[in-house]
């Protein structure tokens, strides 16, 4: 999930509580108790939001590359990169221990990026340099390299992208992902890599008992931001602040910070990669249901819908009670109605855009089509 | 029925000559337009008071666009569109960017009359939940805006510290802005430099210096030409585009028109992260088409219509922030006997003005009529600025515009005291220029007080800073 769904998540999943409701509502701000109390929401806001502000903006800058690969604007290089990625395979696999490789942005101007993609064989990788990208991603049609824009390098070690050596915590997982979407698909050649704006990406080389190297994408992500323990390790200042400061339901503060960071979890659990979820006691990162891709934008939608939606019919609910009518009629009206339509709607729009991508193929667009308004 | 249609087409005018002015922010505009009334109070008749105000504020959010895409003048709400219509200035294509951008604001005014029922039924129940929650609500727009703002710096460097420090350029440059933004909102709202009636007197200076200061400095010291720029009988644009934006132009302007101090650079982050749509259909890897490559990397066309959506959708949230925050004072119901409007217009109006029923209908009308006139001075004045910025010498252009804003300042918005807050202003709002972080970072100036003080928070925070 997206870090807006997991933060509006985390916040109505706080207003469930309907003590956390009435502490924080404006009716009770004259006294210093109410003052005290009535930003509460803000902390699973906070927690909600915080593996992932942990891992963008603190984990990644910890995790160094051993093997630096940032392409000169001027005279980029596909076949030194496609090299140092090869370097890479080969220490793993000479010496034993991982290697991580960093792949840094190529940056052309204020908005404008030199986009360039990683393709993945078992025995070989390729780099290929594309157009320019504007921030927004969108190509500019015409400022493709005129030559060198393609390096091959063989690899000594074969690649793979899904490890075999998994322990108890991902075969559990495993089995229950198995029980609600049956069997994994057959595992198919890996999907390639695409680089272009702000920040770069970093791979993790292991080499396995099969002899393969197993190569691990952001290694640094959803790793020990993201563990059940770790959300009560640092729930515990919060805790502990209430108390000190003899505020009444000092457990509660604790509480509806524990609950934004289980939530992001719990939701994150539903995509591809998971979280290391009892990190430190049990450091691996394990994998995830794959129900959805976190960047989907419907399963994104709806859910921050409905989060709206609960979060004004539990603070009408436990303060001021205004709304005229019954839950089931609320819930029609605003929910299922809408989300229908809605599901509805973005379904035949996905198959428009199919479509049209289809014939798009055969033509590519450049933003500059016959779409017109007189 | 006369006087409606004359106050009208008056604040039209008055809000188009204004709006040329580049860099102004609406708080601006509307300081304009009280110091109008102030002076002119006796000559303008009760029931032409709204009808003035209103279209003024029709005008700003049409022709405001003008300033913004031919002269770089960003305000706080170029967030919501100066990406895009910057690029397709420089592509030549500036006159798709105002229209496109007008035609997401008309849109957004016959939004605001279609949503009419929705703003009698169902509104007024969502305006009552939330205002006893409302500190929160700003709370947690705060803690999610600022903490949202991802590194802009790859994070290059051979020790964490250097890569830390080169990830959080634009952070820290966020934060730092953020908290003396905040500081300085705190300092005003306990020591004001102007008594309550005058309260716009407060505004003036901190907002001059924070938005229309600052893009003064940028221009000078970039090297902005406007290039050649593209003629043509269309725009282009689809209508698919127009029902693309609704759901960012309609979330984006509800929220900016309900929480208070939440502007359309802010609600435009929200309303993207609500609403984006982009990942529906991805890039995707086909065979190759160009000897001497791996793969075909196929951008879909949903890619480039993003940049037209942001544009439109940016125009709706203009029109339902300047103009439907204003609209909801409006809107009398039993459980909103005295309107729901909000925003510093209808704050600073409630003392002198009493919505009485029947006016909604008059002010839909006005916002139509307003729009229409807005709309045909958009294009006539896209043309005009397309044949006169290649001409002008922006740099003597800005100097006059400088000379003015400060004679504004010292004349209307207090004197040397203002100018002074000005510039300290100006000192916090340069730092998201120079460091390319958000620059709504400086409504903090409004959201962090507001939020303290609603929150019963505001004594203990101003103690604590030594205020009281």
């Amino acid at each position: 999930m997206k870090g807006f769904t997991h933060f509006m998540s985390g916040v109505a999943a706080a207003t469930c509580v309907p003590e956390i409701v009435r502490m924080s509502t404006a009716s009770r701000l004259d006294t210093v108790e109410g003052a005290a109390s009535s930003l509460i929401i803000l902390l699973p806001g906070i927690f909600g939001i915080l593996p992932d502000t942990m891992d963008f903006k603190l984990g990644q800058f910890f995790s160094p590359g051993d093997v630096i690969v940032d392409p000169d604007p001027i005279n980029t290089d596909p076949q030194k990169m496609a090299e140092s990625f090869a370097e890479a395979v080969r220490r793993t696999g000479e010496t034993g221990k991982p290697c991580k490789i960093q792949f840094y942005p190529i940056q052309l101007g204020g908005n404008l990026w030199r986009q360039y993609s990683l393709i993945f064989d078992e025995w070989e990788v390729k780099v290929q340099i594309n157009e320019i990208v504007k921030t927004s991603q969108t190509p500019i049609p015409g400022t493709a390299l005129k030559k060198n824009r393609l390096g091959v390098a063989k690899l000594p070690f074969p690649l793979k992208a899904r490890t075999n050596e998994i322990d108890w915590m991902n075969s559990s997982i495993r089995k229950l992902r198995h029980l609600l979407k049956g069997p994994d698909a057959p595992p198919g050649p890996v999907k390639p890599s695409t680089l272009d704006i702000l920040s770069g990406t970093q791979f993790e080389m292991k080499l396995e008992n099969d002899g393969k190297i197993f190569f691990n994408w952001l290694p640094w992500h959803r790793t020990w931001s993201h563990s059940y323990v770790l959300g009560i390790l640092l729930s515990l200042p919060v805790f502990l602040i209430a108390f000190l400061s003899g505020l009444y339901n000092w457990w509660i503060y604790g509480l509806a910070a524990i609950l934004g960071f289980t939530v992001h979890i719990t939701e994150d659990m539903t995509g591809h990669i998971g979280g290391s979820l009892l990190w430190p006691i049990h450091k691996t990162r394990s994998e995830g249901f794959e129900m959805f891709k976190a960047s989907d934008p419907r399963t994104n939608f709806s859910i921050n819908y409905t989060a709206i939606l609960l979060i004004l019919w539990n603070v009408d609910m436990y303060s001021i009670q205004i709304i005229p009518i019954p839950w089931w009629q609320y819930w029609t009206t605003f929910w299922l109605v809408p989300l229908g339509i809605y599901f509805w709607f973005v379904g035949k729009k996905k198959q428009e855009l199919r479509l049209q991508d289809k014939m798009e193929q055969q033509e590519e667009p450049d933003g500059t089509g016959d779409l017109v308004v007189d | 029925m006369s006087t409606v249609l004359i106050y009208t087409l008056i604040g039209t005018l008055a809000g188009t000559i204004l709006c040329m002015i580049p860099s102004l922010h609406i708080y601006n505009v509307m300081g304009f337009a009280l110091l109008l009334y102030f002076n002119f109070k006796d000559l303008i008749p009760f029931e032409g008071m709204a009808p003035l105000f209103m279209s003024m504020m029709v005008a700003f959010a049409f022709i405001n666009t003008i300033p913004m895409t031919f002269l770089a003048a960003a305000d706080e709400s170029a967030g919501a569109t100066i990406l895009p219509t910057l690029d397709m200035v420089m592509a030549g294509r500036g006159r798709d960017a105002a229209i496109l951008t007008g035609m997401g604001v008309f849109f957004g005014g016959v939004l605001l009359v279609i949503l009419s029922p929705f703003f009698y039924v169902v509104f007024p129940y969502v305006y009552k939940i939330i205002r006893t929650h409302l500190h929160w609500v700003i709370g947690l727009v705060i803690v999610f805006y600022v903490m949202s703002e991802w590194p802009k710096g790859a994070g290059r460097g051979d020790t964490t510290w250097k890569r830390f420090r080169d990830g959080w350029r634009n952070l820290g440059a966020g934060i730092l802005t953020f908290t003396l933004s905040a500081i300085a909102g705190i300092i005003l709202l306990t020591k004001p430099l102007a008594p309550a009636d005058r309260s716009f007197q407060n505004i003036m200076p901190i907002f001059l210096g924070f938005f229309a200061f600052p893009s003064i400095i940028q221009m000078y010291l970039s090297e902005f030409k406007l290039p050649i720029q593209h003629k043509s009988r269309f725009v282009n644009a689809g209508w698919s585009d127009f029902s693309a934006s609704l759901p960012a132009g309609l979330a984006g302007g509800l929220m900016a028109m309900t929480v208070p101090a939440v502007t359309i650079g802010i609600a435009a982050v929200f309303a993207s992260h609500f609403t984006n749509h982009r990942a529906i259909q991805t890039t995707s890897y086909q065979p190759p088409k160009v000897p001497g490559t791996a793969v075909h990397l196929h951008t879909p066309e949903i890619y480039w219509q993003q940049e037209r959506v942001f544009v439109i959708a940016g125009g709706i949230m203009k029109m339902m922030y300047y103009i439907g925050a204003f609209l909801l004072m409006f809107v009398l119901t039993d459980i909103t006997p005295s309107g729901m409007g909000r925003g510093g217009l209808n704050v600073l109006l409630k003392p002198i003005f009493t919505p009485e029923s029947g006016d909604y209908a008059i002010m839909c009308g006005v916002i139509l009529f307003s729009s229409s006139l807005s709309m045909l001075a958009l294009f006539g004045l896209t043309e005009v600025m397309i044949w006169l910025v290649p001409k002008l010498n922006v740099k003597i252009l800005y100097a006059f515009i400088t000379v003015l804003l400060f004679g504004i300042l010292f004349f209307m918005g207090g004197g040397w005291m203002a100018i002074a807050v000005s510039l300290v202003t100006t000192c916090i709002g340069s730092i998201p220029v120079f460091f390319t972080c958000r620059r709504s970072h400086c409504m903090a100036v409004l959201l962090v007080p507001i939020m303290l003080s609603s929150s019963g928070n505001m004594d203990a925070i101003a103690r604590f800073l030594g205020l009281l």
